[in-house]
């Protein structure tokens, strides 16, 4: 064949392609893959299985049939999940070097293969410029300027290390010292918690969740994580504190007086003299019950608690006083 | 008992590597040969020492000997063999000791091709692979100790445990398992050793390259005697990333098989440079030139490997790979400072020896596409590096959250995987020192037109998508490329014995075995950039709900839920929906996508279900079963065969230099 002939079939050949389509015709499934799902380490949303992530991209069809831009709809995603991150950094502000770097790095590797090259080809002859037989400074500076590197990377990546990390990616690292549960939300925490249900060390992190669902007072979702606690044969401070608040949740919601009372005690077995629990049980003996006689003994053997905090000591205090007095519960 | 046998041959081996380094560098120093007894017993040392103590975990894994802490935490007595010997390097600890076996395999065979004469350079060598081991042997002891026995048994698992062996232990009934994702495939017990045989087999060169600067013998000894072990590192590299992406698939059920994780990144790395070394060292056996570019390489693709680790076992970056945790990372770190810091001070402090005369007299020609090559490849590296660490540096710096993922990846690299596919159709076709621009394109018009004809058929038959278009060209002309080169040496040296082209093909590979292994690999390359082009791009994907007894259409099949299963085995429960697929009304097969469910486990693991054809995989993922049906992922990878095939031939090319340098007892033939 002449290279006419190829020059002209390649020709076509470009022709064909640059008329055809260009990408995914697939609008969701593009915009999903440059969005890195919250819960799955590093997988898009268009790949991964996980529940969450399908919700998301059922969020991308929704937003799709109702006619919003690519850039609307991956600016609610990344607003509204947390943990939820652009794949595909834009080559500006903080993610502009990832971009040239690389170019960088081939153009000094091109120039660097010119320079070799050139040189021969003026004098002709091996030319001694890239070696030397003695250690010149531009050698030592070349040294240095690694060592430096290298210096700065390892700090930066030591700092690094040493930070808690904020995010759900890495539960045991969210888990250990560094672990504060309130700098996350409880949709992280859920995320977290669904994405590593094998593992036994998730049950602090579940308690600290249904406690503070319990603080807000959702019992329905806090019901859940305690039992998943009870069981996943939980230490025996955990068992006690879920078993106490499910005591509380199912005399407070669904006013079963005999069973709350049976729940905290099963607590108070696990943990005896827990302040929290004995509170909760004189709440319910009193409230429940209706019996404050017992509710104000109960209340003053929280008081015998050494270090308990003043908040909680004046507001036993007060339903002491109230319960001794013989008052129904407030 | 185990717990002691395990310490033992910890302390042992690391007695040895102690004395390695001290005899090695001993003899590196000495003119004349010293008696190498003593070297022979820290050798000795060093391999029985790791021997026992992999065959102590392992013993510890099968008796079921929960007294360790390591077999408590990460062994339950139903997971099935052979899951139970690979629970051996499933976690941390145990992964370590596995690396030190694999080390002192490594340090065993360099001191078999060493000891017939005095060799100051393999003395070296040795030392230096003596005070690797003394790292990895002292993180067996200290930080990753897989012998601790436990001494505050819970229920299941183990809360305490103490480093002594002698200490009263308790053991729980039992324990939790490994990870569900690792004992889901039989795949997961065979990438992690194939991977390490690759990083610690880069150990091999780094020696040689710091025994080489350090004694002041910059020549081409060094890397002669480092290129086998090169070639074996990087083969096994090959076939461990392969599996490893061949594991993902068949278990990650997202339908793909590399998605940029870190992990993957950490061994993507070494490999690129470690290719590029492959090549680089040619350059320099032949033309004498690049002598402080293979430094650079073969200290860098070390210090990759040694970074690998820190980003796998530090929980420094979320991956599907960070099993664990532990304080290794901050002595992993300061391992890798010391690796660059010290090899770099050598490097300058002796650069004056360094004889890098440029004898390159033409861009066209052998070592000229062997240069772009090794641009390529490094800028490849570079790019891999720096979209892994730089959300890491970002956020270290400014706190800010950024993700580097596919996208980031995918529009750097594949343009690199062209320019080298260009490169590899080319420059075997190159004679060494200068080509003709005449000549050269005289031999490609054949391969040019044979790319563009298969082009035209893709256009024609299956897409025209630019980025398979391209792929198939230039996949396509390193083949057609290699075929015309092997008929044209064939014909020649036909012509010469005046005997029929055919009946010479083979005495042509068998002269050159080295050069046609290398052609191979190449040959495997294109195979795999055409089959990922296919793959993901010519695939399809659908989610959709099903009754029992519902049907959907989708590429060519009839796809009909039948029933949902679940059944019970020893260490998981399986739950599933049986799946019958037919195409134009004939039976092709039952699948049965489904999730593991292992201990105490309520989320499970998705299992796909592959039907693999040539033309392509139908890919099942079951999202969700309840009574009333199922939720049900199809895809199909068209081509995805081609990218096992290229992976393995890849390495196939590896292990056939191999064995053709054995034959030849010729340690560099170059090609």
């Amino acid at each position: 064949m002449s290279w006419v002939g190829l020059a002209l079939l390649a020709l076509g050949l470009m022709a064909a392609v640059l008329m055809g389509p260009t990408a995914s015709e697939d609008r969701a499934l593009a915009i999903g893959a440059r969005i890195r799902c919250p819960v799955c380490q590093g997988d898009s949303i268009a790949d991964s299985p996980s529940e969450s992530a399908r919700n998301m991209m059922d969020l991308v069809r929704a937003r799709i049939d109702e006619g919003h831009s690519d850039d609307e709809i991956i600016a609610e995603l990344l607003s509204s999940y947390t943990g939820a991150l652009l794949l595909d950094p834009p080559a500006a502000g903080a993610t502009l070097w990832l971009w040239l770097a690389p170019l960088a790095a081939l153009v000094t590797g091109l120039w660097m293969i010119r320079r070799r090259f050139h040189e021969q080809a003026s004098s002709g002859r091996p030319s001694p410029t890239t070696t030397t037989l003695s250690p010149t400074p531009s050698r030592w500076i070349l040294g240095s300027g690694l060592l430096v590197l290298a210096g700065a990377i390892t700090i930066a990546t030591v700092g690094q290390f040493r930070q808690a990390r904020p995010d759900n990616q890495n539960l045991a690292g969210i888990a250990g010292e560094g672990f504060d549960p309130d700098a996350v939300s409880n949709e992280t925490m859920e995320a977290v918690i669904a994405a590593n249900l094998e593992n036994p060390s998730i049950n602090g992190m579940r308690l600290a969740l249904a406690n503070r669902y319990f603080e807000e007072g959702d019992y329905q979702k806090a019901f859940g994580h305690y039992q998943a606690v009870l069981d996943s044969e939980p230490a025996a401070a955990e068992a006690a504190a879920a078993y106490t608040r499910l005591g509380w949740m199912v005399y407070d919601g669904n006013g079963e007086t005999e069973l709350g009372l049976e729940l905290i005690d099963r607590g108070l077995a696990l943990v005896p003299g827990d302040a929290f629990a004995l509170y909760l049980k004189g709440r319910v003996t009193w409230c429940g019950k209706a019996d404050p006689d017992a509710a104000a003994e109960i209340f003053d053997r929280v008081l015998t608690t050494p270090n308990l905090d003043p908040n909680v000591r004046t507001r036993v205090s007060t339903d002491l006083e109230s319960a001794q007095a013989g008052a129904s519960c407030p | 008992m185990f717990a002691l046998l395990g310490f033992l041959g910890v302390a042992v081996a690391l007695a040895g590597s102690v004395a390695l380094v001290g005899s090695g560098i001993r003899q590196a120093r000495a003119a004349s040969l010293p008696s190498g007894i003593a070297m022979r017993r820290s050798i000795a040392a060093i391999v029985g020492g790791a021997i026992v103590a992999f065959g102590a975990l392992e013993g510890a894994l099968a008796a079921n000997d929960f007294s360790l802490e390591y077999v408590a935490n990460h062994h339950a007595r139903a997971t099935p063999f052979p899951f139970n010997l690979a629970t051996g390097w499933a976690a941390l600890e145990g992964s370590i000791v596995l690396w030190g076996l694999v080390l002192a395999g490594f340090i065993y065979f360099a001191w078999r091709r060493f000891r017939t004469a005095p060799d100051r350079l393999g003395a070296g060598a040795l030392a230096v692979m003596g005070l690797v081991a003394v790292f990895f042997f002292s993180l067996q002891a200290t930080v990753a100790n897989p012998f601790q026995v436990c001494t505050d048994p819970l229920s299941i698992g183990c809360a305490a445990s103490s480093p002594w062996p002698w200490a009263a232990a308790s053991a729980p009934a039992d324990g939790p398992g490994p990870n569900p994702l690792l004992q889901n495939h039989i795949l997961m017990a065979i990438h992690p050793p194939m991977l390490y045989l690759g990083y610690v087999g880069l150990t091999v060169p780094f020696a040689y390259a710091i025994s080489a600067l350090a004694l002041g013998m910059p020549g081409a000894e060094w890397l002669r005697r480092s290129r086998r072990a090169a070639l074996v590192a990087w083969s096994f590299l090959t076939v461990g990333i392969t599996l490893g992406a061949w594991w993902a698939y068949e278990v990650l059920s997202w339908g793909g098989y590399w998605a940029w994780d870190p992990v993957e990144n950490a061994s993507l790395m070494p490999w690129l440079v470690a290719t590029a070394f492959l090549h680089s060292s040619l350059v320099q056996a032949r033309r004498g030139a690049l002598q402080s570019w293979n430094f650079i390489l073969v200290i860098g693709a070390f210090a990759l490997t040694i970074l690998g680790t820190f980003l796998t076992r530090s929980g420094t970056i979320a991956s599907v790979h960070s099993f664990t945790q532990s304080a290794i990372g901050p002595v992993l770190l300061g391992f890798l400072f010391l690796v660059l810091v010290g090899s770099f001070s050598l490097f300058a402090a002796r650069s004056h020896l360094v004889g890098d005369t440029p004898r390159l007299e033409r861009l066209l020609s052998r070592e000229g596409s062997f240069l772009v090559n090794n641009l390529l490849l490094t800028v490849y590296a570079f790019v891999v590096l720096t979209g892994t660490l730089y959300p890491i540096l970002v956020e270290a710096t400014s706190g800010a959250r950024v993700s580097v993922g596919e996208p980031f990846f995918n529009r750097m690299a594949i343009p690199l995987a062209f320019g080298l596919l260009l490169a590899m159709g080319i420059g075997p076709m190159l004679p060494w020192r200068r080509a003709e621009l005449i000549e050269v394109s005289d031999r490609l018009r054949v391969p040019i037109g044979v790319a563009l004809i298969a082009g035209c058929v893709t256009v024609i038959t299956t897409s025209r998508l630019g980025y398979v278009v391209i792929a198939v060209v230039l996949g396509t002309f390193v083949l057609a490329a290699n075929v015309s080169l092997l008929l044209e040496r064939s014909a020649r040296s036909a012509a010469i014995r005046n005997q029929p082209t055919l009946s010479a093909v083979g005495r042509q590979l068998k002269a050159d075995p080295s050069f046609w292994a290398g052609q191979l690999s190449h040959c495997g390359v294109a195979l795999i950039v055409v089959g990922m082009a296919i793959a993901s791009n010519l695939g399809l994907q659908t989610e959709t709900d099903l009754a029992p007894g519902d049907s959907v259409s989708f590429a060519g099949y009839e796809i009909t839920y039948r029933s949902p299963f679940l059944y019970t085995e020893p260490n998981r429960r399986v739950q599933g929906a049986q799946v019958e697929v037919r195409r134009n009304g004939q039976l092709v097969t039952e699948l049965s996508p489904r999730a593991n469910y292992f201990g105490n486990d309520t989320s499970g693991i998705t299992t796909p279900a592959v039907h693999s054809t040539w033309r392509g995989d139908l890919y099942l993922t079951l999202l969700n079963l309840d009574p009333a049906g199922i939720l049900l992922r199809l895809n199909t990878s068209p081509g995805i065969w081609l990218l096992w095939l290229g992976g393995l031939t890849t390495a196939a090319g590896g292990a056939i230099s191999l064995a053709a340098k054995r034959r030849s007892r010729e340690p560099v033939s170059v090609g």
